[in-house]
């Protein structure tokens, strides 16, 4: 699985994320600039309309009579109000989204490819997906047109003159919509979980007859065979029965085959055994991941970086087989209580081919284990062979004894791995043995697998991901409708749904022109830090060199006071797209299905991160929600 | 604030009558629509002074776009004024604090449709805070009092218009307000409807309630209210009591009965000379209508100007 942003601890991500700024500095600075605009705007609109004096006082008085207002908000007026979008909700027929969902559900069987290797990895990426937009659309037309047909039908009238503030609309609506999506978001969950566990599940029979196993067993203390095939007859497994292991009272299972593996039990003995086989194990897995630093040696095996092959995504660096390059994962924190058994390490490589030949072909990797001390007696391992394959996810246990050479006497001698472990840390080098083949890495190809969570949890994990989701979707959308019609309330939130979710490439393509701006690149620049400058200006001046057939790379040289007024002009409108893409949230973020698909377990970092952005969201949209609605007419 | 504004406001307030009996105040309250643009599209209301005193039934009249509406939106807050205040318990009109002691019936009962009676009141009561076993007497008190028991349970868009209109009535009451706005209460109730109605604006009035309500149903304002101003094009024509604004000063009529017409001759002589018995010598009373009319009349002739009378 890809992992392209680390996942930083919660107080860290909090406090000192970014640059050492931390996502609470980022959000003062945002909110303080966001009111500062805000208040200047209604300032320069009052004023139009009533005059620069009087504006003053409008304006001046506005805020201040929204602290009682905030303070007062009575938590019985809310809760009366969400009942009533609850209410509304139910008579609007929201339950047919539900009806929707369970169609797509009852007719995915015939669109998905049930011959693929991950069906686990299908069925819930697909269950999650089909969850994930149902709810978000109905999230959507809920929380958009209530508002709005409140006041148009002018039952707001009846509300708005008992003693409701407008924090309370605003808050009741958000609190009563959120329910709706939470007792649907259940509903689908529970859904979907038999739907994953339904498609999943399937049994197989020993395709043998129990005597001529015993047979096998008793001459050859040994017997290979083969699983039946499963109901739609897409695979068996090729299981193999050790006398040995059996008589040990060890679990006999079957090879690993389209992601599980099944535990096979023996009851009875001689011509009375019978051999059963249980249910499919292993490919609804919450497994927790270990990760390391990763560091690169070069090819002459000093301090260097990875290469790269040419592929225009830089997430993957290469290491050249037949050299001293290596991959250096670094591990912190191994201690021989958290791995009694050794360290289970999984590999997930991704192999470069510069000759031609078998493309199923495995390439030779060596892994050694290390100890971070270079001076120490004994800092190796003897290197761990293995056949590295692509997409497929290796698993390399690095048992507890090793073997090491002894630097002074140049022998071989018998290590625990936790001698090689200096203050906690650990080395895991890989190296790729065949030459002219490159081993493609990232941080997260390889980890040490800690424990397994309960599958069910993580699956709460990745619907609570999609329900926070929700949520910001129904602040966004009952905020927009304080002051915009229905239809222009939806289609307003589903544009920051959209520009979220490609805040990340719609900032990588002016990021560049933020960078080179004169004005605008000293004051952003740290903020901003990740994208390089790039020339050819902002918009006005692309426009103007696409006039004057001025290509990127030669100077505009024109009057520096034309100049000066391009480049402002430039600063002022990617300014202030900066400013919206960095104010909506990256919904992109919000996305955990690929953890609960790919078998990962959920940081609880993640989610306790993404529920400090949704709880700072709804904070500032309950507020801007309640000045559009306390300054609105309402009969107006 | 300190500032111009708010020494004139105090200013304001000592030059008025006596704040505790005085419900509803407005100075020279205006009203202008404009579109998106800000571009003026009606005057709805020119600068209105009007004085509500606790206790009494206020109507507001006027024909069709007078106005009368746009003031009591004013007074609840839908609406800012444009320029002008308006006062209700001597706060700002759009003041939350004012609210739990108003009741309001909209011109059409706005309420949600896919609620029943009894439901829409608990909501209602909810929104004032009010504890779970008051709101469920004052429930049942308000259901009986509108006469829809029987009718209770069912969704209000299966309601008749007069039966929404009760329980629009029931809704402005649930807090027992001491302010009652009603917005043509009258319309859409059949003639015994109509009665009670107004039997109810009594009885609040009987109760020390005070009642401002907005018609252009003539004979209900004549039997129910105190004193009334109309409103033409959101200009004031006439302020005043009903039983002053209806009689007519310069005229005396007299009524006897058994008299020859010598006889009849003669009291003519009498009363120029002050003797005889006399039956009946009063102002004839003009109905509502007839001023009414007579004021739109003025009105469309001498653009601009109160009234001819003088209250």
């Amino acid at each position: 699985m890809v992992v392209e942003k680390e996942v930083l601890p919660y107080l860290q991500w909090l406090l000192f994320s970014n640059q050492g700024y931390g996502a609470l500095f980022a959000f003062l600075l945002l909110v303080s600039a966001a009111s500062l605009v805000g208040i200047l705007v209604c300032y320069a609109v009052t004023s139009a309309r009533i005059g620069l004096w009087e504006a003053f006082y409008a304006v001046a008085q506005t805020i201040a009579n929204a602290f009682p207002d905030f303070r007062r908000t009575s938590f019985g007026r809310v809760a009366a109000l969400s009942r009533l979008a609850i209410q509304e909700s139910i008579r609007r027929k929201v339950l047919v989204a539900f009806a929707i969902f369970a169609v797509i559900l009852l007719y995915a069987g015939w669109f998905l490819d049930v011959r693929t290797d991950h069906p686990a990895r299908l069925y819930l990426s697909f269950a999650l997906t089909a969850t994930n937009y149902l709810i978000l659309v109905m999230a959507l037309f809920l929380s958009t047109f209530s508002l709005p047909n409140d006041i148009k039908n002018r039952t707001m009238y009846t509300v708005a003159t008992k003693p409701v503030r407008a924090t309370e609309i605003v808050l009741g609506r958000i609190v009563g919509f959120s329910i709706v999506g939470t007792a649907m978001l259940a509903l689908m969950g529970i859904v979907s979980y038999g739907f994953v566990v339904r498609n999943l599940s399937h049994n197989h029979t020993l395709d043998a007859d129990p005597a001529e196993i015993e047979a096998s067993l008793a001459k050859d203390g040994v017997w290979e065979g083969e699983t039946s095939p499963d109901a739609k007859g897409l695979h068996r497994h090729p299981i193999r029965i050790d006398r040995r292991r059996l008589d040990e009272g060890g679990d006999i299972t079957t090879e690993l085959e389209r992601g599980h593996w099944h535990v096979v039990r023996r009851t009875g003995e001689g011509a009375a055994a019978r051999y059963a086989i249980g249910p499919p194990e292993g490919q609804l897995q919450a497994r927790v991941p270990v990760y390391g630093k990763l560091s690169f040696l070069s090819r002459t095996g000093t301090a260097g970086d990875g290469v790269n092959v040419g592929s225009e995504w830089g997430y993957r660096k290469y290491i050249e087989g037949g050299t001293l390059a290596s991959a250096v994962w670094t591990f912190e924190n191994i201690t021989p209580e958290r791995f009694p058994d050794g360290l289970p390490l999984e590999l997930n490589l991704s192999i470069f081919r510069t000759h031609k030949g078998n493309i199923e072909k495995t390439v030779l990797g060596t892994l050694f284990v290390k100890s971070p001390n270079r001076g120490a007696k004994i800092r190796s391992s003897t290197p761990r062979n293995f056949h590295a394959q692509e997409f497929v996810v290796d698993r390399q246990r690095i048992p507890r004894k090793l073997q090491a050479i002894d630097g002074e006497t140049s022998t071989i001698k018998d290590i625990d791995l936790f001698d090689l472990v200096e203050d906690g840390k650990l080395e895991v080098w890989l190296q790729c043995a065949e030459r002219g083949q490159y081993f493609g890495v990232a941080q997260a190809d390889l980890y040490v697998r800690s424990a397994n969570r309960p599958f069910w949890l993580n699956f709460i994990k990745g619907y609570a991901g999609i329900w926070l989701q929700m949520v910001l979707i129904v602040g966004f959308g009952v905020t927009a409708s304080t002051f915009l019609s229905g239809p222009i309330a939806m289609l307003g939130t589903l544009g920051a749904v959209v520009l979220g979710l490609s805040a990340t490439f719609v900032f990588g393509v002016f990021g560049g022109a933020i960078q080179a701006n004169p004005i605008l690149g000293p004051i952003v620049g740290t903020i901003i830090s990740e994208e390089k400058a790039m020339p050819g200006g902002g918009p006005i001046e692309s426009l103007v060199r696409l006039v004057t057939q001025k290509n990127i790379m030669i100077e505009l040289d024109f009057p520096w006071l034309a100049e000066l007024i391009i480049k402002s002009l430039d600063a002022a409108m990617l300014g202030s797209m900066l400013a919206v893409t960095r104010m909506l949230p990256d919904f992109a973020f919000f996305d955990t299905t690929k953890y609960l698909a790919y078998g990962f377990d959920i940081d609880n970092a993640l989610l306790a991160q993404q529920a400090t952005i949704v709880a700072g969201y709804m904070l500032v949209l309950t507020i801007v929600g309640y000045f559009f609605l306390k300054t609105r007419e309402l009969a107006a | 604030m300190p500032g111009p504004a708010a020494a004139e406001q105090t200013a304001a307030r000592t030059a008025s009558p006596p704040v505790a009996d005085i419900v509803i105040e407005t100075r020279s309250l205006s009203k202008v629509y404009r579109d998106f643009w800000g571009r003026q599209k009606v005057r709805a209301l020119k600068a209105l002074d009007l004085h509500v005193k606790r206790g009494e039934i206020f109507g507001l009249l006027g024909p069709n776009g007078s106005g009368k509406s746009t003031t009591i939106k004013l007074l609840l807050g839908l609406l800012f004024p444009t320029s002008g205040q308006a006062l209700v318990f001597d706060r700002d009109a759009t003041d939350v604090e004012n609210k739990d002691k108003i009741g309001y019936l909209p011109e059409e009962s706005y309420l949600y449709k896919f609620l029943n009676a009894e439901e829409t009141l608990d909501f209602y009561g909810r929104l004032f805070n009010m504890p779970a076993d008051r709101r469920k007497a004052r429930i049942q008190e308000l259901i009986d009092m509108v006469d829809l028991n029987w009718a209770k349970r069912r969704q209000l868009k299966e309601y008749s218009k007069g039966m929404t209109r009760r329980i629009g009535l029931a809704q402005a009451l649930i807090n027992d307000p001491e302010l009652i706005m009603l917005d043509e209460p009258t319309t859409g109730l059949d003639p015994i409807g109509t009665r009670q109605m107004k039997d109810l604006i009594l009885d609040l009035k009987a109760r020390g309630k005070t009642v401002l309500m907005c018609s252009h149903l003539l004979a209900d304002v004549q039997d129910v209210c105190d004193r009334i101003a109309i409103l033409h094009q959101g200009e004031l024509k006439e302020l005043g009591r009903v039983d002053m604004l209806l009689s007519v000063q310069d005229v005396t009529q007299v009524r006897a009965k058994g008299l020859s017409k010598e006889a009849e001759a003669e009291i003519r002589a009498v009363i120029e000379r002050h003797g005889g018995e006399l039956l009946a010598m009063e102002n004839p009373r003009t109905t509502l209508e007839e001023l009414f009319l007579n004021i739109v009349q003025d009105a469309g002739a001498r653009p601009g100007r109160r009234a001819a009378r003088d209250a």
